[in-house]
């Protein structure tokens, strides 16, 4: 057992032992740039439309760090940043980097490096690596996502690192998981020293967008007590969120008269045609947050009442079956349950969803008129292929090539002009005693069986008819006799 | 009695057409009063229905609502006829898919088992964030990702590797959740079960509204089913 002659750290250094010697998290850490290495010994693979090599004198790691750092950016100061702004992020960095190369082969390693992040390869599925597991000595499945495509709140896709695309990027600074929070609000704070005003407006932005997610999220508490008021208990599930509105309202709206006091002194004191546009286009993007935060001051000071009203309206007679609710007791609970016992029971489920249909008949009219159906593609149409790439069309060479088979029906035609009966074995049989190859002996059955039908026969004189069955070491078959034709 | 005959027969009938409705069809609508109001023909319905393995699920003046007794009818639709070649792992997450648009239209059951009440239109976004959202908190609260067994591995989890959607991915696909979503959606409104209402307004997402067949489906056949399914798997 090599385990037992480990040292044990516990008793040596008075250090839990665990601790020192369960080296599987690093490891398991290690594997986040596995996507990244791949990428690396693959770089080469790449060309542009020139047939060069699209990533030649570009670091791989480099671009791929770089832009889950820029997505981070994003997710800090906004809701991230959408597909286009990453692309044409990447884009331009390498042509930065290398001004040789064509716009075109800028925008193709800008398409692999974010497909390198996003798993495209594997139809942007999480990554899935193996580790080992000392505690537990087993060989674990890491499965794990670097970046995330998500939709805003206007349904906008943004991409945004993945806990463990984070966990990557602080791993490259040296900083502990546990700082993570501590490091996103550093590096807001270094953006908005960095640029005054375009950064101060970046945050008044942000700022907006926290008041605009503040006022969806209590819209949706609404609107799940209207959908299902039995659900929601109004002292412990909304009560506290509003008085947190109406607390993140009042500090908003203090900060707000705070900073607009302050632009409009500084409108005064700075003479810079450019700094005073600025300065007016945040005042006026301050005021627009002024705005949402006044929509939901009114859906706070409402909510209560129409809370109310919808419960009023859920009093009534009902024939209750006792059965939970589906969506907060029936449909969790189904999700747990281990995926293949719930492949067992999936297809009962889905096929009970259903109302009797008509039975599809193939009939024969139906046929045609499915065979003669022109198909349409629409946007949403169904098909049984999925979005996968096209593979090439795999061409299998002929065994038997057109030379071999001349050759072997010319030395059949030479044994058929002896004016007898022959059966497939005992010509295969001839032909091994002549030397034959393996190939050739399985051409001797090819052209034996294409001359099945007297349509297709090569040899006039003979008809073909079925005499039980044969095997030789190369082929074995239906046995074929071929007697000679009795002349009418 | 032979009149009996014919007009029950004439109703399943109709009730099998999942476009005829008796708000257009004056027939349709005068079989079901006939229906409503004589025990006889209710009784003959139920045998002929019986003889031809369906099953009566509800009747009111939205229509008769018939389905296949068991799942081997000729009537009752099969998965393949929806799909095929589908893994085990997307059979589930199609499932997963069905039951996450019904309870975003039938969140409780009072609201499935009260005719009165008519559930909110829906957006393909809500079905979609409904699943993601419920994978993403049971994901949360998994101590550790690592399944030595991976038939032990929960239903949520394939959801929750799935990517929320596939970029530039125009058809419905298994490959993704907003993908799996539209493809359940596409089922449902083929079978009368959901219907595309169109956005309200231009730059509006396409709103979605459950049917009466839905409820119904729902309310007798495939709750019961899940209660089941679930309380086997709690006592298991």
């Amino acid at each position: 057992m090599p385990n037992e002659q480990l040292p044990d750290a516990s008793d040596s250094l008075g250090e839990p032992k665990s601790e020192l010697i369960d080296l599987s998290p690093q490891l398991r850490n290690q594997r986040l740039l596995e996507p990244m290495n791949q990428l690396h010994a693959t770089r080469n693979f790449h060309q542009d439309e020139a047939g060069e090599p699209l990533f030649d004198g570009l670091d791989t790691h480099y671009l791929c760090m770089a832009t889950l750092n820029f997505m981070m950016e994003g997710s800090a100061v906004g809701a991230g940043y959408s597909m286009a702004d990453v692309h044409s992020y990447v884009s331009s960095l390498i042509s930065r980097i290398r001004p040789e190369k064509t716009s075109s082969a800028c925008a193709k390693a800008a398409d692999v490096v974010i497909g390198c992040l996003s798993n495209k390869a594997e139809n942007y599925k999480e990554f899935e690596f193996t580790y080992f597991h000392a505690p537990t000595l087993q060989t674990l499945v890491y499965r794990f996502r670097l970046v995330t495509l998500e939709p805003d709140l206007d349904d906008v896709y943004r991409y945004r690192p993945s806990p463990e695309g984070y966990l990557l990027l602080i791993g490259m600074l040296n900083v502990d998981v546990e700082d993570q929070q501590i490091l996103m609000e550093k590096m807001l704070q270094i953006l908005i020293e960095r640029g005054r005003f375009e950064q101060a407006a970046e945050f008044a932005k942000r700022a907006m967008v926290l008041s605009i997610e503040h006022r969806q999220h209590i819209h949706g508490q609404i609107t799940q007590a209207i959908r299902a008021p039995g659900t929601v208990r109004w002292t412990t599930d909304i009560k506290p969120r509003l008085d947190d509105s109406r607390q993140h309202v009042k500090a908003r709206q203090e900060e707000e008269g705070r900073l607009l006091m302050a632009i409009r002194n500084k409108i005064g004191e700075v003479e810079n045609i450019k700094s005073k546009l600025e300065l007016s286009s945040l005042h006026d993007l301050l005021s627009k947050a002024g705005n949402v935060r006044a929509r939901l001051q009114l859906e706070v000071s409402s909510a209560e009442g129409r809370f109310i009203e919808a419960q009023t309206a859920a009093f009534r007679a009902r024939k209750s079956s006792g059965i939970p609710d589906l969506e907060t007791h029936l449909l969790p609970q189904a999700m747990i349950r281990p995926g293949a016992q719930l492949a067992v029971a999936a297809e009962e489920l889905i096929v009970s969803l259903f109302p009797a249909v008509f039975p599809k008949t193939p009939d024969l009219s139906n046929l045609l008129s499915i065979l003669l159906e022109r198909r349409q593609l629409t946007k949403d149409a169904d098909d049984d292929e999925d979005d996968d790439e096209i593979e090439p069309f795999q061409v299998w060479p002929d065994p038997f090539p057109d030379q071999l088979v001349v050759k072997i029906s010319q030395w059949l035609s030479a044994k058929f002009e002896e004016n007898r009966s022959w059966r497939i074995d005992e010509l295969i049989d001839a032909g091994a005693n002549e030397g034959f190859s393996a190939i050739e002996q399985q051409c001797i059955a090819f052209c034996l069986y294409r001359s099945f039908p007297d349509s297709e026969s090569e040899f006039e004189n003979h008809h073909a008819v079925l005499d039980g069955e044969y095997e030789t070491w190369v082929v074995r078959g239906d046995n074929l006799r071929f007697d000679v034709k009795t002349k009418v | 009695m032979d009149n009996q005959n014919s007009a029950a027969a004439r109703l399943i009938y109709r009730a099998l057409n999942l476009s005829a409705t008796p708000a257009n069809d004056v027939e349709y609508r005068e079989l079901l009063a006939r229906y409503r109001a004589s025990p006889e023909l209710q009784q003959v319905l139920a045998q002929i229905a019986e003889g031809m393995e369906l099953m009566v699920l509800d009747v009111s003046e939205r229509g008769l609502i018939i389905a296949p007794a068991r799942k081997e009818s000729r009537f009752s639709i099969r998965l393949g006829d929806l799909r095929k070649n589908l893994s085990e792992d997307q059979r589930v997450a199609l499932a997963l898919s069905f039951l996450a648009i019904c309870a975003v239209f039938y969140p409780t059951t009072a609201l499935i088992e009260d005719d009165s009440r008519f559930p909110m239109p829906a957006t393909l976004a809500m079905f979609r964030d409904t699943l993601t959202g419920l994978s993403g908190r049971m994901n949360a609260l998994e101590d550790s990702d690592d399944y030595s067994r991976e038939e032990l591995r929960p239903g949520w989890s394939y959801i929750h590797s799935l990517p929320t959607s596939i970029p530039q991915a125009d058809r419905a696909s298994p490959n993704s959740i907003e993908g799996l979503v539209r493809m359940a959606l596409n089922y449902l409104i083929e079978y009368g079960l959901v219907n595309n209402v169109g956005p309200q307004d231009e730059g509006e997402a396409v709103e979605y509204t459950a049917t009466h067949r839905l409820r119904i489906q729902l309310r007798e056949r495939t709750l019961p089913r899940l209660f089941d399914y679930v309380r086997s798997g709690a006592t298991a």
